[in-house]
């Protein structure tokens, strides 16, 4: 991409294109004829031009990306109402003919090709401020597919590197709740914007409200009721905040219409069913809701998405937060009561029990719910409760061997239908504990079973791999360390975030970029754009180059109280009492 | 000599601070005068002949950016918000009249460095002030509205107190705009002899409309009474009001919704035989250009403070206990849709007539009126706007404290009195109640008048401990005995607070003299006390005046009993 008038020498210097023919409309004023396709009016194609920019309902205040140029009328006539323009044309015919008619004196920039000509530091200059899209349609027409591949890029360079806005939205309770934190903490180190809609504050009264009532009907709607409340709330916080993303965790207590009401905002909906779809079949209304939905199965799970209509879907796996799942050392009190040979810690699902069975004779202890076995009562620490994350890496540290057991309520041993990856085995990973697994469809591809992650098929099986690393403390600790590397580096949550990104950016970048992104840059980023000796350069630079440049960002730095506030925290100040008054207005109605 | 004033709220307010704006010119016949005004207000600011310069205030975009958590944008308001100052700080301005309550507004003159400014501004230690007598009554009256008798024309006509105010709104038209409003008339087959009804449904709150079912009814009664021919003014956005009122109407009205500028509207109206509205800008343009207004006031809306500016308008309204404070919404819906399309027609009868007769008509009291208040306008002997009974019924104690509170406020904020001058005011008004006896007239002077005595009272204590507290202070006494005398002063006040919680009629006097300590400035402990000592003294100034005034309002009330 370089300025238009640069391409002037190189297309002269082309022949010209067979399939293009430039030809005189009936108005007087030229049009393109491209393999029996008019790219313009034949009457008045300035006057098609006005129309076409009319009706794109641009913003003023954001360059626009035209994607065909034709012979440049639409281009022209945006660049006539003030705009900053680039264009790319996907066929050097048609840029030639638009040259031989005039086009080199255009005052914007010019990329020919396919998207991938988009790429470079000018277009990466241009979209400073995040462009808007103008398709010029007669060039979509002829090139089926162009528009929206060259969307996709275009989005793809514009955002890529920008701090977003992105909500997410957890659930009441349970396993994907976690999740929902990792998640948000993720984008966040990734310089992202995020809200949390935590819902875990409305737990206590879901379960009063439900579990509490003995009348099941009654609790019934109480449940629903709370339910549509919650949805609601999380409508409002979601779209008081104007994520350009918002991403829903499985649970979350919204309605089926809640992504439909955030499109209408131009928000981008994502799901992610962090839940084996063979429990819970609620999948199937809502995959097709939702811009994009994210699931932690491959393979047959896919398939079936594709049937229940959903558009865009993708595998990304669950994963460990480095920063909580890590290598803890104990104190001696701690030794006792979590030091064992072998440990398990969670549910007591039916194969896990029949297993665990079989392991009595080790030092064994398990922590969780669910374990009513007499078999097993002895192990249980901390009798039938659950346990926090400080809990589980004390857990991880205290055990030789961390045993792991994907759940089945089928299955007496290992599952071997099973292919949802618990989160646990990435997090012991991450924690540094040794483990043992069951060889879960998928595992191979997160780790190596033959350095990283030993595995087991039946319990016999585990009993011989549990003989031989209870005698091998070395090998345990070089498993366990290499698992652990990977974990890190590869499967944190931090890389599933970007994995989700890239996924929706792809997909539905081009919506973020029509309805315009709220520009989220730090004080650092702006003090390079500005005269360190302006006022407000000279005051930014004494407040840390991390902090948001947003209003909130940045009150919090503004001191009109103190003796001699700068001009720049004057006008803050100022920018701040414009705010609160409008705001008390619109709340009076007024 | 180089004028700002400041008005950044809406139309409606831009137009009541027409009068004094011509004030300032009168006073500074060579000033250049400038208005900053919101884009909505350009137009009428443009309109009025004494304005050199109108400077837009766009506070609607720096919000949206503001409010858009987005960087670039926030850079964008900055830059504005700094480029605005830099303007302002260029226009060289002598002095400002800020006729804006927001703090925003105050601090943008004072990072514009103007010098002088009346009405809302920043301290040097950036604490929100107000200067000037009839500028803390603006601030304070809407607390208070049962006991303002005074339009807020008339409140900012005075900001600029050597000037003699003006009794009008200020609205230049051409004839270019007269004949563009006659030609949309003729148009629709409107005639210059018949008689042009224009309704304004919408207003700026949905509690603030009379419904469109009964604007409906009004409409059949007009066209019964007057052979009217019905136009629908208003902006774009409100058409739909004009799709209802059509559903519920039995006479076709002509809809001008967003067809005419603000201009030509004027002209319309200027032409029309009368406009019923909400209280809206509307209704000021039509004050402006002469219309007779046929006011429904419905909702959180106060008709003596906000109403039509000038004579012969009528207002009618529920019957209601009390108005509430400007500031906090009532929950008024519900009453949008109580005042009966025959009771507005007596409103429009009223404002017709008041056009015809040039003077103030009373009706006969009727049980179809019982439950409404009607009211025309017309300016009282002291020069302001006054709202007097359009039906003689029996004064009630809200309205002799109102009565006698704006005679002492005229008194006070003005600086004079004219014994004569007020009683003509007080004559004219109490002529049109009935009664009440003279027994219960003098009850309510004893006592209102007493909780007023036991106000001035307190406020000679408070003389007193400031007395003290400027001797100790003077003679450089102990920091303690200071402390202890300040903490003194605080109980005070605080009893103060409670009695006018007690005795509301005490509450605007309470609030004037929390505003005066408000807007103390600096930081000496001496000049502080003496400023201090000089507000009870005004307090017990006020509060002498209202008993005087309450004792005299008796007196004449009997009198004419």
């Amino acid at each position: 991409m370089k300025p238009a008038r640069d391409w002037a020498q190189e297309l002269a210097l082309l022949p010209p294109d067979a399939t293009v023919e430039r030809i005189q409309g009936r108005g007087g004023a030229d049009t393109l004829r491209v393999d029996d396709a008019l790219l313009h009016s034949r009457y008045n194609p300035a006057e098609e031009a006005r129309r076409l920019v009319d009706a794109a309902g641009l913003s003023p205040e954001r360059p626009v990306l035209v994607l065909g140029m034709g012979l440049g009328y639409h281009v022209r006539e945006l660049l006539d109402r003030g705009f900053k323009v680039a264009v790319l044309e996907p066929s050097f015919g048609v840029a030639k003919a638009a040259f031989d008619a005039g086009a080199a004196d255009l005052d914007c920039l010019l990329a020919i090709g396919g998207p991938d000509a988009l790429e470079g530091e000018a277009f990466q200059a241009f979209v400073r401020t995040p462009p808007q899209l103008f398709v010029h349609p007669p060039t979509a027409r002829l090139h089926p597919g162009f528009a929206e591949a060259a969307a996709a890029q275009a989005a793809k360079l514009s955002l890529a590197k920008r701090h977003l806005n992105i909500a997410i939205v957890g659930p009441l309770y349970g396993g994907s709740l976690p999740i929902t934190d990792y998640l948000t903490r993720s984008f966040q180190k990734l310089g992202h914007h995020t809200l949390q809609v935590d819902n875990r504050v409305a737990w206590d009264l879901y379960r009063e409200s439900t579990e509490g009532i003995k009348d099941q009907h009654a609790s019934g709607q109480l449940g629903q009721m709370l339910t549509q409340f919650l949805s609601e709330w999380c409508y409002a916080r979601v779209a008081e905040f104007k994520p350009e993303i918002c991403i829903v965790l499985a649970q979350a207590p919204v309605l089926p219409q809640f992504p439909a009401r955030l499109a209408k905002l131009g928000i981008v909906t994502a799901y992610w069913f962090v839940e084996n779809w063979r429990h819970m079949d609620y999948w199937k209304t809502l995959c097709p809701l939702y811009d994009c939905f994210f699931h932690i199965q491959p393979g047959e799970f896919e398939g079936m998405l594709d049937t229940a209509g959903c558009r865009h879907h993708a595998f990304v796996q669950t994963g460990c937060e480095p920063d909580l799942h890590r290598p803890v050392t104990l104190s001696k009190a701690d030794q006792k009561d979590y030091g064992c040979a072998l440990s398990f810690a969670g549910a007591g699902y039916n194969n896990r029990r029949q297993v665990f069975k079989g392991l009595t004779d080790y030092d064994l202890k398990l922590w969780g719910v669910n374990w009513p076995d007499r078999e097993l009562a002895g192990r249980v620490v901390d009798g039938e409760r659950r346990f926090d994350n400080d809990t589980f890496m004390k857990i991880v540290a205290g055990s030789k061997i961390n045993l792991n057991l994907h759940a089945s309520t089928a299955a007496d041993g290992v599952d071997t239908l099973a292919d949802a990856i618990n989160p646990r085995v990435f997090e012991i990973a991450a924690a540094g504990g040794f483990q043992l697994c069951d060889p879960c469809a998928g595992l191979d591809q997160h780790f190596d079973f033959d350095s990283e992650l030993p595995v087991y098929h039946n319990l016999q099986e585990l009993r011989e791999r549990i003989g031989y690393f209870l005698d091998h403390p070395e090998e345990r600790a070089e498993f366990a360390k290499r698992a652990q590397e990977r974990a890190v580096r590869d499967h944190s949550y931090e890389r599933r975030a970007e994995q989700m990104l890239d996924f929706i950016l792809e997909h539905h970048g081009a919506t973020i970029l029509r309805r315009g992104v709220r520009v989220q840059r730090t004080v650092g980023e702006v003090l390079e754009a500005l005269d360190p000796d302006s006022e407000l350069g000279a005051w930014l630079k004494t407040l840390p180059p991390d902090v948001l440049f947003t209003q909130e960002g940045v009150n919090a730095f503004v001191r009109p109280g103190r003796a001699q506030p700068t001009p720049a925290e004057k006008v803050f100040h100022y920018l701040h009492e414009v705010r609160e008054f409008a705001e008390t207005m619109l709340s009076l109605g007024r | 000599m180089r004028i700002l004033v400041v008005q950044t709220t809406r139309m409606g307010d831009v137009l009541q601070t027409s009068p004094l704006i011509h004030a300032l010119r009168v006073r500074h016949p060579k000033a250049h005068i400038a208005v900053m005004v919101r884009r909505m207000g350009k137009t009428i600011a443009e309109r009025h002949p004494d304005v050199n310069e109108v400077i837009v205030y766009d506070e609607d975009t720096l919000f949206l950016d503001l409010q858009s958590g987005d960087s670039d944008r926030l850079l964008r308001a900055y830059e504005t918000a700094e480029s605005r100052i830099a303007s302002l700080k260029s226009g060289n301005f002598n002095i400002a009249y800020n006729v804006t309550h927001s703090i925003a507004s105050a601090m943008l003159l004072k990072l514009a460095e103007i010098p002088e400014v009346v009405g809302a501004h920043l301290s040097d230690d950036w604490q929100f002030l107000l200067r000037g007598r009839w500028p803390a009554y603006f601030f304070t009256s809407v607390f208070s509205r049962d006991y303002n008798d005074l339009n807020l024309c008339d409140i900012t006509g005075r900001f600029e107190a050597s000037a003699a105010p003006s009794r009008e709104l200020h609205l230049c038209l051409t004839d270019e705009d007269r004949t563009t409003a006659h030609q949309l008339l003729a148009v629709h087959g409107i005639g210059e002899n018949d008689f042009v009804a224009c309704l304004q449904l919408g207003a700026s709150e949905e509690n603030k409309r009379w419904t469109e079912q009964r604007f409906a009814e009004l409409a059949r009664l007009l066209a019964d009474r007057f052979q009217a021919r019905i136009v629908l003014v208003g902006i774009a956005e409100e058409a739909p009001l004009g799709e209802s009122f059509q559903r519920h109407a039995s006479v076709k009205a002509l809809p001008l919704f967003g067809k005419t500028s603000i201009p030509q509207l004027a002209a319309l109206l200027e032409r029309a035989n009368v406009l019923v509205t909400n209280d809206t800008g509307t209704m000021h343009i039509a004050a402006a250009a002469g219309c007779p207004v046929a006011l429904v006031s419905v909702g959180h809306v106060h008709y003596r403070e906000t109403g039509p500016y000038g004579a012969g308008h009528c207002a009618v309204e529920w019957r209601r206990e009390s108005l509430g404070r400007s500031d906090v919404l009532a929950d008024a819906a519900g009453n949008r849709d109580k005042i009966t399309a025959e009771q507005a027609l007596c409103a429009v009868e009223l404002a017709v007539s008041g056009k015809e007769n040039s003077g103030i008509t009373q009706i006969e009291d009727s049980p179809d009126l019982a439950d409404v208040d009607l009211y025309v306008t017309g300016f009282a002997p002291d020069g302001c706007l006054q709202f007097y009974p359009a039906i003689c019924r029996e004064m009630l104690e809200r309205d002799f404290l109102r009565i006698a509170y704006r005679a002492m406020w005229i008194a006070y904020l003005g600086g004079q009195t004219n014994p004569e001058l007020e009683k003509d005011c007080l004559l004219a008004m109490l002529r049109h109640f009935s009664g009440p006896d003279a027994a219960t007239l003098a009850q309510w002077s004893v006592d209102s008048g007493s909780a007023f005595g036991e106000l001035a009272a307190m406020a000679a204590t408070g003389i007193e401990l400031t007395n003290a507290l400027v001797a100790s202070l003077d003679r450089g006494g102990s920091l303690v005995q200071a402390k202890q005398q300040v903490a003194e002063l605080m109980a005070l006040d605080e009893r103060a607070r409670v009695f006018a919680e007690v005795h509301p009629p005490c509450r605007p006097l309470i609030l004037m003299a929390r505003f005066e300590r408000d807007n103390l400035e600096g930081a000496d402990p001496l000049r502080l006390a003496r400023e201090t000592r000089t507000i009870y003294d005004a307090c017990r100034t006020r509060a002498m005046l209202v008993q005087e005034k309450l004792e005299r309002t008796a007196r004449l009330a009997e009198e004419l009993v």
